[in-house]
């Protein structure tokens, strides 16, 4: 009987075509008025709904999952490229886009992260048919022309040119190279790529790469839900959904044990500060101990009476800061500095390892303090709709599930102590990290000189004055004959012409 | 007096949105409620105090006061019992106010607030203390020099031009002793007005209460609050200033002052508006996408000292420079009479009926509404819809004018006098070394 129901219900849906694709899958409660509710909106389409009344506006950000790192090495910069042209141009003549988002009072703006390029919108409250006929006009029908690959060309080679010029950039780059195994590690990719690309190929990684990435809408704001998925549905539910990928995302294959536990070194004259960073291989969020590492971020961030502080007053950094993230498969991490070049880099090591023993027999009231300041920290996302929309998106692009961030707050309340020595023991020795650091180049004091090298020197000098004065007689004699010569040149020609 | 502002409050509260005030009174409360995270946000801010007390010869002081009560808070315990809360404390001097800042979790805010209060009550600075903070202020300064110079350049070039205070000085911060920063710091506690403005998931009777252990026990006598400065009517003339730096690309700022701080500012952010508030501004549209010379320029009205500016940016490649500098300060004293301007005026004035909206957050409206009571501007009836294009034609002809436009650039030397020898060799052109920001 039930047997016979589902099927009549099939054929009414389909025959009709009004019976929604959609699905809720998950919902979570991120404080007493916000709730966030995921939805699938066809194979390739998810969407994070939060309806939130405070301000008469919504924020609608598209997430595709895949970002600079996951481009072919030596063919980077294809996904900013784009990036560049579904946000300025869309489906519309180019400049019109602009022009339209503005005048109905929203704003816009894209970027192109590592895992992810994504496409932020944001208008007043009944406006929200237009941001999804500008999102599904991007996503079906985007321009990619001569005029709008020439004009964009321009502005990113102008933007290129203003990263590359920052040496902190060059560094973030090297530093990700070693992590992603690329040697020439270039989100914006290199000069001469960008300049030789042109429609067609932007066309075809659009259509056969990015398109058929899998997509994450999350809307935010004064919105009803039951209107937002009517119209998500009306937009993508009978989207037909592309076959496989022509060009698959390489098999992400972590960490790089070529340089695991490695220290590299550069050099460079003319610095004024050396710069140290250091990155552990975590697991992705969403692992059960990516909480622990975050209170132990926090920990050797704090403000006083931490590893930070006690290096910045030392004066053994000008600098210092921690930081963790999440990427596709893997997580990093990293304490970054920035040092006088007399301070050694293996004290810098050594205070490092200190503080981890030191934090494997962390007290109760430390541990309390550091998951305090973990949740006020996330708990800030929640009063702007901006960062809120990016943790959903992030936790898609490095884990496919959006809603990681609220189960990570439940997951911060609930670590213990005896969780903190273990998790240090298992991410964060040295074996399993990557050093860089950037330094002057080593000045080696020489010996002092002998009567006998000084006097050696001088006649050095005697002769190579001599020498010197020699080349130049014979170059003015040369000069001269060679003067007379071309003048008597000169003048014939002049002679000829005026004939 | 306790009555007195639970009263004034509570009715405050009742009428949902507070209304702009001439005057703070003493221990008001702006308010509002946020509900959407358990967290709660309290400025305390001592009207009166801040940079503007400090004579030239005490330039740094403030917030080398600033600094102190943070560096006293971590080393008396202050910060760790805040931390364990998960309690931020800040402190941060202005211009024409100070303020001591908390931002935590709702449920230890009670806590929170006795510890803020045993903190700035038994405060005691000592020499080891400064001497201390001197030497975290001598990197900080030269972190800003290294890092972003912008704001010192735009300072040190209003106070070249315009006779005001520069604001960072290592030679008057080796000179702080303890006693002015005792004098600064009693004043402040004494300050004629203190009031609070906060944001929290809790509501507005347990915000009041909270607060209680501030209010009960200060004294008065101390720090007024005034918008007069001292008079800056006089102006150099046209003027650029170059600071030397080896770099490909050539930062470029134009300074128009236009009036002082406690004049109304519609026009001025009308006219920032139109040229880059954002990808419809007039700046964006010519100069990055149709002539392809800068990635983002930007353009904001600020104030240092009481004297109010308007701000451009943009850094072309060193190739693009000449092209950009010639262009722009052609595009900023030709504006009045450029059509694309009004066109751009005309539309602007459409983008913000339906734009506002946008600034309707908790905290952006309570940040208008405390700036309202502060600076207590004359405002115009009808906002910027009440400016006509004659309004804006005359400020542009009074202020966007050759005598009235200051150049500053970063980058090669020599690449910058180049250019303007060639265009402006007229100009008065200051060749400065960015240590001197700082001197």
């Amino acid at each position: 009987m039930i047997k016979t129901y589902t099927l009549i219900a099939f054929f009414v849906c389909n025959l009709s075509s009004t019976c929604p694709a959609y699905q809720l899958i998950g919902t979570a409660t991120l404080s007493e008025e916000l709730v966030a509710q995921h939805y699938t909106i066809n194979a390739n389409l998810d969407a994070v709904i939060v309806a939130d009344r405070t301000t008469p506006t919504f924020e609608y950000q598209t997430y595709y999952s895949a970002g600079s790192a996951d481009e072919e090495e030596g063919k980077q910069g294809r996904l900013h490229f784009l990036e560049h042209i579904i946000s300025g141009t869309g489906s519309r003549e180019y400049g019109k886009l602009n022009q339209i988002v503005i005048a109905n009072g929203g704003q816009k703006n894209a970027s192109t992260a590592y895992h992810y390029t994504r496409f932020m919108m944001r208008f007043p409250k009944d406006k929200f048919d237009l941001a999804v006929e500008i999102d599904s006009g991007r996503y079906y029908n985007t321009v990619i022309n001569e005029e709008v690959v020439e004009k964009e060309k321009k502005i990113i080679l102008t933007e290129r040119s203003r990263r590359v010029a920052s040496l902190n950039r060059r560094i973030v780059n090297y530093f990700f190279g070693l992590v992603y195994h690329k040697k020439n590690f270039e989100p914006l990719g290199t000069e001469a790529f960008i300049k030789q690309l042109d429609p067609v190929d932007l066309q075809d990684y659009y259509e056969n790469f990015l398109r058929r990435q899998k997509r994450l809408v999350v809307v935010i704001g004064d919105v009803d839900v039951d209107y937002v998925l009517a119209k998500l549905d009306e937009a993508y539910g009978n989207e037909q959904i592309m076959g496989e990928l022509s060009s698959k995302l390489p098999t992400p294959h972590y960490p790089n044990y070529e340089v695991l536990g490695k220290r590299k070194t550069h050099t460079s004259k003319n610095l004024l500060l050396s710069r140290f960073r250091k990155g552990w291989y975590i697991p992705e969020l969403g692992h059960r101990d990516y909480a622990g590492l975050l209170i132990l971020e926090r920990i050797l961030e704090k403000p006083s009476n931490s590893l930070k502080s006690s290096l910045v007053d030392s004066g053994l950094v000008k600098s210092f800061s921690v930081s963790i993230n999440s990427y596709k498969g893997f997580g990093l991490m990293t304490c970054y500095a920035e040092l006088p070049h007399d301070t050694s880099r293996n004290t810098l090591h050594a205070m490092i390892r200190t503080e981890l023993e030191r934090l494997k027999s962390i007290s109760k009231s430390e541990l309390n303090a550091a998951r305090n300041q973990q949740l006020t920290t996330m708990y800030s996302s929640f009063y702007n709709r901006s960062s809120m929309a990016s943790e959903f998106g992030r936790a898609f692009a490095s884990a496919n599930k959006p809603l990681l961030y609220p189960k990570l707050i439940k997951d911060i309340k609930s670590i213990r102590r005896e969780d903190i020595p273990r998790i240090i023991n298992q991410y964060l020795m040295d074996y399993n990290s990557i050093t860089h650091a950037l330094t002057v180049p080593e000045t080696k004091e020489s010996p002092p000189r002998t009567f006998l090298e000084y006097g050696v020197m001088v006649l050095a000098c005697v002769g190579l004055i001599a020498l010197l004065g020699g080349l130049v007689a014979l170059l003015v004699w040369g000069g001269k004959k060679l003067h007379q010569k071309f003048s008597r040149k000169a003048n014939e020609y002049v002679f000829e012409s005026d004939d | 007096m306790f009555l007195k502002v639970m009263i004034s409050f509570v009715l405050c509260y009742v009428v949902g949105v507070l209304p702009a005030v001439a005057e703070i009174s003493n221990h008001h409360i702006f308010y509002r409620q946020d509900k959407r995270a358990p967290v709660t946000s309290i400025e305390i801010v001592f009207l009166g105090a801040g940079s503007k007390q400090e004579q030239p010869s005490q330039t740094g002081l403030a917030v080398a006061a600033s600094k102190l009560i943070q560096e006293i808070a971590k080393k008396h315990g202050y910060m760790d019992k805040l931390e364990a809360l998960g309690t931020r404390l800040n402190t941060s001097p202005r211009t024409l106010y100070h303020t001591i800042s908390i931002y935590g979790l709702s449920e230890h805010c009670a806590e929170s607030i006795e510890i803020v209060r045993d903190l700035i009550y038994d405060l005691e600075f000592s020499e080891s203390d400064l001497r201390q903070i001197k030497k975290l202020m001598v990197t900080d300064y030269q972190n800003y020099l290294r890092k972003d110079p912008h704001p010192l350049m735009r300072n040190f070039v209003v106070a070249q031009t315009k006779g005001i205070k520069k604001l960072k000085s290592l030679k008057t911060l080796q000179d702080l002793s303890l006693k002015d920063i005792r004098q600064y710091y009693d004043q402040l506690l004494k300050t004629d007005v203190v009031f609070f403005k906060v944001i929290s998931s809790l509501d507005s009777t347990e915000v009041t209460k909270l607060l209680r252990p501030i209010t009960e026990e200060r004294q008065r006598g101390g720090f007024v609050h005034s918008l007069k400065f001292p008079t800056t009517d006089y102006s150099v003339g046209p003027s650029a200033f170059v600071f030397n730096a080896n770099i490909k690309s050539v930062l470029c700022q134009w300074l128009i002052p236009c009036g002082d701080i406690s004049e109304e500012s519609t026009i001025s952010t009308l006219i920032s508006d139109v040229l880059l508030d954002d990808a419809r501004g007039l700046i964006h549209q010519y100069f990055r996408q149709e002539l392809g010379l800068v990635y983002g320029p930007s353009c904001k009205v600020r104030w240092s000292e009481g004297v109010r500016y308007l701000y451009i940016f943009a850094d072309p490649k060193l190739h693009n420079s000449e092209e950009l500098i010639v262009k722009m300060s052609d595009f900023i004293r030709e504006l009045s009479d450029n059509p694309r301007f009004w066109e751009s005026l005309k539309e602007r004035r459409e983008i913000l009926k339906v734009s506002y909206v946008h600034n309707q957050t908790p905290k952006r409206s309570l940040d208008r509404e405390v700036s309202r009571a502060i600076y207590n501007r004359p405002t115009r009836k009808g906002g910027s819809d009440s400016v006509t294009d004659e309004d804006v034609r005359s400020f542009l002809e009074k202020f966007f004018i050759s005598q009235n436009m200051i150049m500053v650039f970063a980058g090669p030397k020599d690449h910058i006098t180049g250019i303007l020898n060639t265009h402006w060799p007229e100009i008065e052109v200051h060749e400065q070394s960015t240590q001197s920001l700082i001197e």
